[in-house]
């Protein structure tokens, strides 16, 4: 999932083959129901990045490259995405996250590899 | 005895006053289209001077060999236009190739259909008609394809991330380009379905008008050009489905990535 999320329709529901497997997940990150007729045009920064991340994990990867996926969150958000995706992981689905958050990686990563220009400086495991 | 009233050179001279007004016209306000229209003028009364010298030697020789050569003449020039009408062409042979090789498959097959099944002259390549037939197919199958690739490219340009967010969603390229290629294709086939629906009603065809001005009943020359108008819809539907499947083919890969390093640097304009 890039920082910047691509669309291809113009409503929230379109965006979605089952909507209401879609609809369990997006309450969980502070979506209501009636958010299915929402244009994207008018979605902030955060809906659109919390949209997207439901988007990904909605047609159930094994796989999840993450690239900042908080980063224009509140609070309350992350932490909704933190325990979303914690779930996820420990139902077997396997996260790559880039974050510049060295809190987040520590409360969500099994191993952290911290980059530096480009290279792999520290690696920790938890 | 022709029952049609033949043309004098002066009577072309007086016609050409009107461009000659409007020429007029373009300087008194400023608009600096004189040059280009007095050019294309020119050059159009030039062009289709030759190709009547063209058609009066290949209708009195009805040989095969000259009727496939003036054929493939005429649609490598078309290949030229599609290429020249596109704003972000394809890198390489592809180019001239994906828009020629459609043009030729659906304009020749959609010609020769028309030849063995409706009209069917004798011999069937007959120039007096194959030449004429496949001209308003291409011409119309030209346009047609043109917008199709053109749309296609430019849509996927600005719709790259939509295009990209399907693509790693796990759709096929084929899914994830078929917004985009239906806005191709729609935008290759309006002007067909816009001159069908337009046709008698707005405009009278320039064939059907022809035909009438030469002597033939109106009723004939209208059957003459549903038929053409058909072979029009046909043609251009069969070759911007193929170009634009093809754009959408090079313009992507077997691991379903999105290759739009395959066009070419945008034209210096």
């Amino acid at each position: 999932m890039p920082a910047e999320p691509g669309w291809w329709a113009e409503t929230v529901g379109e965006h979605f083959g089952d909507w209401t497997a879609a609809a369990a997940v997006l309450t969980k990150l502070g979506f209501p129901e009636e958010a299915k007729s929402w244009p994207i045009a008018r979605l902030s920064t955060g809906e659109r990045l919390r949209l997207a991340l439901v988007r990904a994990l909605i047609v159930g990867p094994k796989a999840l490259l993450l690239d900042e996926p908080t980063a224009a969150l509140d609070l309350a958000s992350v932490e909704a995405v933190e325990s979303l995706i914690a779930d996820r992981i420990w139902a077997g689905l396997a996260v790559l996250w880039v974050t510049h958050d060295a809190g987040q990686a520590g409360r969500i990563a099994r191993r952290q590899l911290v980059v530096e220009a480009g290279s792999v400086r520290e690696e920790i495991d938890q | 005895m022709t029952s049609y009233i033949t043309l004098s050179y002066v009577d072309l001279a007086l016609a050409s006053v009107l461009v000659l007004i409007n020429a007029g016209l373009s300087l008194i306000f400023g608009l600096k289209i004189h040059r280009s229209l007095l050019i294309a003028a020119i050059r159009m009364a030039v062009q289709l001077t030759l190709i009547g010298l063209v058609l009066t030697a290949l209708f009195s020789l009805v040989s095969p060999l000259w009727t496939g050569l003036a054929v493939f003449a005429m649609i490598l020039f078309a290949g030229q236009e599609v290429m020249q009408r596109q704003d972000r062409r394809l890198s390489g042979w592809w180019c001239f190739g994906l828009g020629t090789g459609c043009m030729m498959m659906s304009s020749v097959l959609v010609t020769v259909f028309a030849l063995l099944t409706a009209i069917r002259p004798s011999p069937w390549y007959d120039p007096r008609y194959s030449i004429p037939l496949l001209g308003m197919i291409l011409g119309n199958c030209m346009t047609g394809i043109a917008l199709g690739l053109n749309t296609l490219t430019t849509s996927l340009m600005l719709r790259r991330a939509a295009v990209e967010a399907r693509l790693m969603l796990g759709a096929t390229r084929w899914d994830a380009a078929g917004p985009v290629t239906r806005d191709a294709l729609r935008s290759a086939l309006m002007p067909t379905i816009n001159s069908m629906s337009a046709t008698g009603l707005v405009s009278l065809p320039g064939m059907m008008t022809g035909q009438i001005l030469s002597g033939v009943p109106p009723v004939e020359a209208v059957k003459y050009q549903i038929l053409v108008m058909f072979l029009i819809a046909g043609g251009t539907g069969f070759g911007a489905v193929a170009a634009v499947l093809g754009g959408v083919y090079r313009l992507t890969d077997a691991r379903h990535r999105l290759r739009l390093d395959r066009l070419a640097a945008p034209q210096a304009t």
